[in-house]
């Protein structure tokens, strides 16, 4: 594994402050399983100097070269949201710029192939991975009903619609603001909807800030429904080397607590390997 | 006639290297992190992450922070403990071939003692660097390495127990570090590794808080660089054991910079995360150089300053 060159295809914005961006690698990358994630350079020089671990959220085709090619190259989607100096300067690129990427790194999300329904549960830009999982699920051809629960702040913030529903999923909306959907957090709808699935095997996968993570992993785990949650950590090296992005696994008997390095034994984990109270 | 291939040998103190690049503690975790970007056998040498007698958890987090041209990090001398790894860590790491120096670390006198004595009587241990620097945990080290007596005393007890060559890593974080220096090596320290991150701080001003739960961290990377040159320029004229510049070092340029300044080898941290392959990168960019400029030994570029 190296570091690898990828050219910017298209980078534009889909929400307020939320961009897609499509990379092309100049060198062939490994396949990424859903759940995984890249560390991308957001500048040439020192400074910024980390990279910033971006979700995959897909793959798509970069544009047919003017030669005779009959498609264009396989090329991967990131989706981000601006939150300070490395992603404003990421959403600054523009098509031909060049950055470059280390990935797929990380461990993505498990197929649960015993469930008959699978529950996606996003909070704002918790999207990306749960995404990435619709879209690879669908590309092997699984046909399980997906129901997409997706928190934000405001409707605007619910992008990509046409891309989800190309997914064949039911999107629930949940915004803090009424704007769009049901009014209220993504997880108000989590009981209602395990009671209206009753006793067909499901599982969830979830996606969104800690206290979300944490009841949903709270109602599952009473439940006995298996629940794989994807975490969000700051992160220097996404390699399992600083040790910044550790979580606290839960201790098991007679064992001493361990941390979990979200980059490496993560980013998904199942919702029972996570102790919930250590924050 | 330029050399094809430079010599690119040092000894720090009896621990051989066969080039002058080692990956610093806590950067490269027990030399199994960076496995799929390059062999450790192609380092001079590798230093792990810095052990002490239990498993420690560390800090809360956040615990990392970026700053301008570098980052903070209040990690708090995670490590796995003595035992796991002497029993799970040590063994792959010196069957991979690289020469291994071991960080460590103790609350008391005593433990670093201990440490050092049954470190240093590991199989396939090269050498020893002790932490008597690290800025984040109060019991972790900063007593000792901010007083040059407090400092040669601590030292005085390890190497009365240690069996292999041993490291001294200082701490930046005092107003002469020269002193430090001469104190440690009048102690018998047989190196001196330079310098540990700076005690740094970042504020999030919307929230008026600090951004690392344990208010300060460690400032590391290129940020730090030109403070590191000239603490490790200040203890090379002061002390004539040799010296293992490390802070901030980028570039095999910057590697030169710290050999000429009076350094013997040099360690790579922060860059390893941006670019995991940067050892190896400053590795063959200072075999380029020496090429270039028609040098054959890098031993004779050593404190080479012209000032």
């Amino acid at each position: 594994m190296k570091p690898v060159q990828a050219q910017v295809i298209h980078n534009y914005t889909l929400a307020p402050r939320i961009f897609r961006m499509g990379l092309l690698p100049l060198e062939p990358l490994p396949h990424a399983v859903a759940g995984q994630f890249y560390m991308v350079r957001v500048s040439r020089g020192l400074d910024p100097l980390l990279r910033r671990p971006l979700s995959h959220f897909g793959y798509c085709r970069a544009p047919k070269p003017k030669s005779s090619r009959a498609k264009g190259e396989a090329a991967l989607e990131i989706l981000y949201q601006v939150k300070g100096r490395g992603t404003d300067l990421l959403s600054r690129m523009t098509p031909g710029e060049h950055t470059d990427l280390i990935g797929p790194l990380g461990q993505g999300w498990q197929p649960e192939p015993s469930a008959e329904r699978l529950l996606l549960l996003a909070g704002g830009i918790g999207i990306v991975p749960l995404r990435g999982l619709a879209d690879q699920l669908r590309v092997q051809g699984d046909k399980r009903p997906l129901t997409l629960i997706w928190g934000a702040g405001t409707g605007s913030e619910i992008c990509c619609r046409e891309d989800l529903e190309a997914l064949d999923l039911e999107l629930l909306p949940a915004t803090e603001d009424g704007s769009f959907g049901h009014p209220g957090l993504a997880t108000d709808l989590l009981e209602p909807i395990l009671e209206d699935i009753g006793k067909t095997p499901v599982a969830v996968f979830a996606c969104g800030p800690w206290a979300m993570l944490k009841k949903i992993a709270e109602v599952t785990s009473q439940k006995k429904i298996p629940c794989q949650v994807s975490l969000d950590e700051f992160m220097a090296c996404g390699l399992g080397a600083c040790l910044s992005c550790v979580v606290r696994g839960r201790a098991r008997d007679h064992e001493p607590p361990q941390n979990l390095r979200v980059c490496k034994e993560g980013p998904v984990f199942r919702a029972e390997e996570i102790d919930w109270n250590v924050r | 006639m330029p050399s094809l291939s430079p010599n690119l040998e040092v000894n720090i103190a009896g621990v051989a290297m066969k080039n002058p690049v080692a990956a610093a503690s806590g950067t490269c975790g027990y030399g199994d992190v960076y496995a799929e970007f390059y062999h450790p056998a192609e380092l001079g040498a590798l230093v792990t992450k810095g052990i002490s007698l239990e498993p420690r958890l560390g800090n809360p987090t956040p615990r990392m922070a970026e700053t301008p041209a570098g980052m903070l990090n209040s990690i708090g001398l995670e490590n796995v403990g003595l035992k796991v790894f002497l029993n799970e860590k040590l063994p792959p790491l010196c069957d991979s071939g690289v020469t291994v120096v071991v960080n460590f670390f103790g609350n008391t006198e005593d433990e670093y003692a201990w440490l050092a004595e049954t470190l240093s009587s590991a199989t396939g241990v090269a050498g020893l660097e002790a932490n008597i620097s690290c800025p984040n945990v109060k019991a972790g080290g900063i007593e000792f390495g901010t007083r040059p007596e407090v400092a040669g005393k601590l030292v005085e007890r390890i190497k009365a127990v240690c069996g292999k060559p041993l490291w001294v890593k200082l701490s930046p974080n005092v107003t002469d570090i020269a002193a430090v220096a001469k104190a440690v090596e009048q102690a018998g320290a047989d190196a001196i590794s330079a310098i540990n991150t700076l005690k740094g701080m970042a504020i999030d001003l919307d929230e008026r808080k600090p951004v690392l739960a344990n208010v300060t961290g460690g400032l590391s990377g290129p940020a730090i660089k030109p403070v590191a040159l000239r603490m490790v320029y200040e203890i090379a004229q002061a002390v004539k054991v040799p010296v293992v510049g490390v802070g901030g070092i980028t570039t095999a340029k910057d590697a030169l910079e710290f050999i000429v300044a009076g350094a013997s080898a040099i360690q790579v941290g922060t860059a390893s995360f941006v670019n995991p392959r940067a050892p190896i990168q400053i590795i063959n960019g200072i075999k380029n150089w020496m090429r270039e400029n028609s040098l054959e030994r890098v031993q004779d570029i050593i404190g080479t300053l012209k000032v």
